[in-house]
């Protein structure tokens, strides 16, 4: 569960890298003068995080520039990408049309690479399933990835992951609209903020597990001494109640002893 | 509490206490050999989480001080190319100079040309000097050498004859400009009479300056100029009349590239650019395709910045589009529709040598600090965004005789200066601001002439000059068009030209007509080069502002994640103590038993 909650940031952070690198790049022209293509292959997973094939194997279609003239714009705006804000935050959602609610939550936030342009806008078809994008706020790749009665679940950038979940409540009909933007907070942190962050979160859990286990370590060693203490045997207590015994043992034999003495005694005087 | 000891006890309380005591030596030994307080996160997660934060502003300041040391790399390069430039110059200036005096023959002057044919070579291959595979003098257009040895072609204005003139034919202007800078000619009659009979002067600055004598109109109205142009005259019911004055204006002219298509478009039809440059700058037009589809239903945008910025999206390209300031594009369908993100651009320029653009090269030398380290071609060796200047009368009654006015500007703003007013000796100044000079021509404090300033640019020696024309009737004088001249004004390869064809016409003349510009342009390429001066000494204060932050987070970040040496090894020293007496105390533990004592 740990592991699965770190490997999701992780993703999110390399998301957040991938996205915003590859819409700058797509902004700049490489050194024949075309349009910058992707910088990063598009992947989900961190792990599988790499340069896109075709800069690999041919350098100059990095699109460095920020003009046709073969400019560095572009270079200096994509290093600028490290001091951008990473969260978008999902604004309420208006009910335009219709009379239920929704609650709108992004799960993964490295996918939320740019404020939209306008709202984007729902409107639900005939069926619960019929949900269709009216206007995408300049999210171009936005897909409706499903939708049943009580859940939308939004694509960003079409690599089939569900970015965004819209929670519906109420009854809902043809024709009802939703309507929600994305936008940058200043209060939000960069992505190497954000990794950080996560960095010294799992410091702090490893750290905290290291402490758990002295606690535990620190108890069960207490148990096992009360444990000790009443089953255990102590050398010196057993050693003492041996010469206890011995003594009495010594005492017994000289009683007997003395028994004796006095039978042999009785004997001879009755010969 | 426990109250009964066991054997079993001892010894686990022994082992657990060893491998404690053992447990923290071993960290601390990890301290002492790695030197380093924080190893993991979790070690210390705020502070590894501070780490990172510091570490990664190292690095950022690491990467501002390499730019800025390429920056400097460029400026130093600037530098020297200016400083060989203006030596080039000052040659250029020695010819001039000595060919426009007494000694000056023409075989002298056809050596000097040959010299002075060495001096361009040179300043050319200079002005499109290169760092790496940029070249330094153009804008952001880095990959295209800025200065061609041609300019790219000549323009010849309308002709037009004043508006008080006499004569009513028709006046046309034609032929082909060879000169190689802005010119405006004017013609005067100075005897009226039929074509064949008048005379007139010739000016090539505007009305300044008259040719010494009259030449006769001759009898089919073509009069030449000189340069390859003309202005022909047709009769009408008046002849040509005394102080009829007619003027046109030769320049170079702007020219627009071919359009060039990206190789990876879709589209395989073709496209033609078309239309007269009307800007003020080097401009890269491009047209993107945002919906693909045919040629009237394809979607795109128009960017004037070489795609830096976008406008916006509008369809239909069947019919030729307007790019802007006079370019247009016009595609013909081919047997590929238009696809997305197929790109089409256009290269304008304005009149002269200068191929690059006026865009400033930017680095980032700090957080949200941007420097811009280039100097363009266009502001250092081009008369380009120089400063300059419009006249009006306010005051016609003033005004009564003919006179050209000369100002001179002193080192600010408000230290103008009448140099020439020779027909109006009570002329004064009566305000001077950045952008505004009035006159009053006959001292009566009512300003009679306004001259209106362009922005910038103005430094110390440029002077203003402009020619009062009486027009006809004594109340409706005439305005001719404004001069500026100085540093800021002169084109380098324009003015060498035109030196290097003077020296190979033999006219001394033209020949110490270059002077002056060329001893503003050393002013202007020494103040390029102050302005390099100043951007280099700004950029070591930055580096040096940035080499001092790095020391403090530096040790901000060493305080938190280096080991202090002496302590650890005081800690260590301890816990050797520690263990020492948790194994003395194993090795006594066994010793002592009742049984000791059992005699």
């Amino acid at each position: 569960m740990l592991r699965c909650r770190y490997i999701d940031k992780l993703n999110q952070t390399a998301s957040g890298i991938i996205n915003k690198v590859n819409t700058q790049h797509m902004a700049g022209y490489d050194q024949d003068g075309n349009i910058g293509g992707v910088f990063f292959e598009k992947t989900l997973e961190a792990k599988h995080m790499a340069v896109s094939s075709t800069i690999v194997a041919d350098t100059r279609k990095i699109a460095a520039s920020s003009t046709l003239n073969a400019d560095g714009g572009n270079a200096t705006a994509m290093t600028a990408i490290k001091d951008d804000k990473m969260y978008a935050s999902l604004s309420q959602i208006l009910v335009t049309v219709g009379t239920g609610n929704a609650v709108g939550q992004i799960n993964n936030i490295g996918q939320v690479f740019k404020d939209t342009v306008s709202d984007i806008t729902l409107v639900r078809g005939a069926t619960s399933s019929a949900w269709t994008i009216n206007n995408n706020g300049g999210y171009t790749s936005l897909k409706i990835l499903s939708a049943d009665n009580t859940c939308v679940a939004l694509d960003l950038n079409d690599n089939g992951s569900a970015d965004i979940t819209l929670n519906l409540a109420g009854n809902w009909t043809t024709g009802d609209t939703l309507k929600f933007s994305l936008s940058k907070q200043d209060s939000t942190t960069t992505i190497g903020g954000y990794y950080s962050a996560f960095m010294a979160r799992v410091g702090q859990d490893v750290a905290g597990s290291a402490t758990a286990l002295e606690r535990e370590q620190t108890i069960a060693a207490q148990n096992s001494a009360q444990r000790e203490a009443l089953s255990g045997v102590s050398l010196d207590e057993e050693m003492l109640n041996l010469i206890k015994y011995q003594m009495a043992y010594n005492a017994a034999s000289r009683v007997t002893g003395i028994v004796s003495e006095l039978m042999d005694t009785m004997i001879a005087i009755g010969e | 509490m426990i109250c009964r000891v066991a054997e079993n006890m001892k010894y686990f309380v022994l082992t657990s206490s060893l491998s404690r005591v053992q447990v923290k030596s071993a960290s601390l030994m990890e301290k002492m050999s790695t030197q380093k307080n924080i190893n993991r996160p979790s070690d210390d997660p705020v502070g590894a989480g501070k780490i990172l934060n510091y570490s990664s502003k190292i690095t950022a300041i690491e990467q501002y001080q390499n730019n800025i040391t390429n920056a400097e790399t460029w400026l130093s390069l600037t530098d020297t190319t200016l400083s060989s430039i203006r030596d080039l110059i000052s040659e250029a200036l020695g010819i001039a100079v000595s060919q426009s005096g007494a000694v000056a023959s023409n075989e002298t002057m056809d050596s000097s040309a040959e010299v002075l044919s060495g001096v361009i070579d040179s300043a050319m291959a200079l002005m499109n000097t290169k760092q790496g595979d940029s070249y330094i003098f153009g804008g952001s257009r880095t990959d295209v050498a800025p200065f061609s040895l041609n300019s790219k072609a000549t323009t010849i204005g309308v002709a037009a004859g004043m508006a008080t003139n006499v004569f009513d034919g028709a006046v046309t202007s034609g032929g082909t400009y060879t000169g190689t800078q802005e010119k405006t000619y004017a013609v005067k009659i100075i005897n009226s009479g039929a074509f064949g009979t008048a005379t007139c002067k010739i000016s090539n600055d505007g009305g300044k300056t008259w040719s010494d004598t009259p030449s006769v109109v001759p009898a089919t109205g073509i009069l030449s100029l000189g340069e390859g142009i003309t202005m022909t005259f047709a009769a009408g019911t008046k002849d040509l009349t005394t102080n009829d004055v007619f003027t046109l204006k030769a320049s170079l002219a702007s020219t627009i590239s071919s359009a060039s298509a990206a190789v990876v478009n879709t589209f395989d039809g073709t496209v033609v650019s078309g239309g007269n440059y009307t800007g003020a700058e080097n401009k890269a037009y491009a047209i993107k395709i945002i919906n693909g589809g045919a040629l009237a239903a394809a979607t795109y945008q128009i960017s004037s910045d070489g795609g830096r910025t976008w406008g916006a999206t509008k369809t239909n390209l069947s019919a030729p589009v307007t790019l802007g300031e006079g370019v247009t594009i016009t595609f013909t369908a081919g047997t590929q529709n238009l696809a997305a993100n197929d790109l089409f651009t256009v290269n304008a320029y304005t009149a002269g040598y200068y191929q690059g653009n006026d865009d400033s090269l930017i680095v980032q030398v700090g957080k949200n600090n941007n420097f811009i380290y280039n100097i363009t071609g266009s502001d250092a060796f081009t008369a380009a965004n120089g400063p300059s200047v419009t006249a009006a009368i306010s005051n016609p009654a003033a005004l009564t005789v003919e006179d050209t006015i000369t100002l001179a500007r002193g080192d600010s703003a408000g230290s103008w200066a009448i140099t020439n007013h020779d027909q109006y000796p009570d002329m004064v100044i009566t305000s001077m601001s950045d952008t505004q000079i009035t006159i009053d021509a006959d001292n009566d404090t009512t300003p009679d002439i306004t001259l209106t300033l362009s922005d910038g640019k103005w430094q110390k020696g440029n002077t203003v000059s402009f020619t009062i024309m009486e027009g006809g009737t004594p109340l409706s004088p005439v305005l001719s068009s404004v001069e500026v001249e100085g540093p800021g004004t002169v084109d380098l390869l324009g003015t060498l030209n035109a030196l290097k064809s003077a020296l190979e016409a033999h006219d001394i003349k033209a020949v110490s007509a270059q002077i002056d510009d060329l001893q503003d342009l050393q002013t202007q390429v020494l103040q390029a080069q102050t302005k390099t001066g100043s951007k280099s000494a700004s950029l070591k204060i930055v580096n040096t502002g940035l080499t001092a932050l790095n020391e403090q987070i530096t040790s901000m970040k060493s305080d938190i994640e280096d080991a202090d040496l002496d302590k650890l090894i005081i800690s260590y020293q301890m816990e050797q103590i520690a263990l020492e007496a948790s194994y003395n105390l194993a090795a006594q533990i066994g010793k002592m038993t009742i049984l000791d004592y059992l005699r």
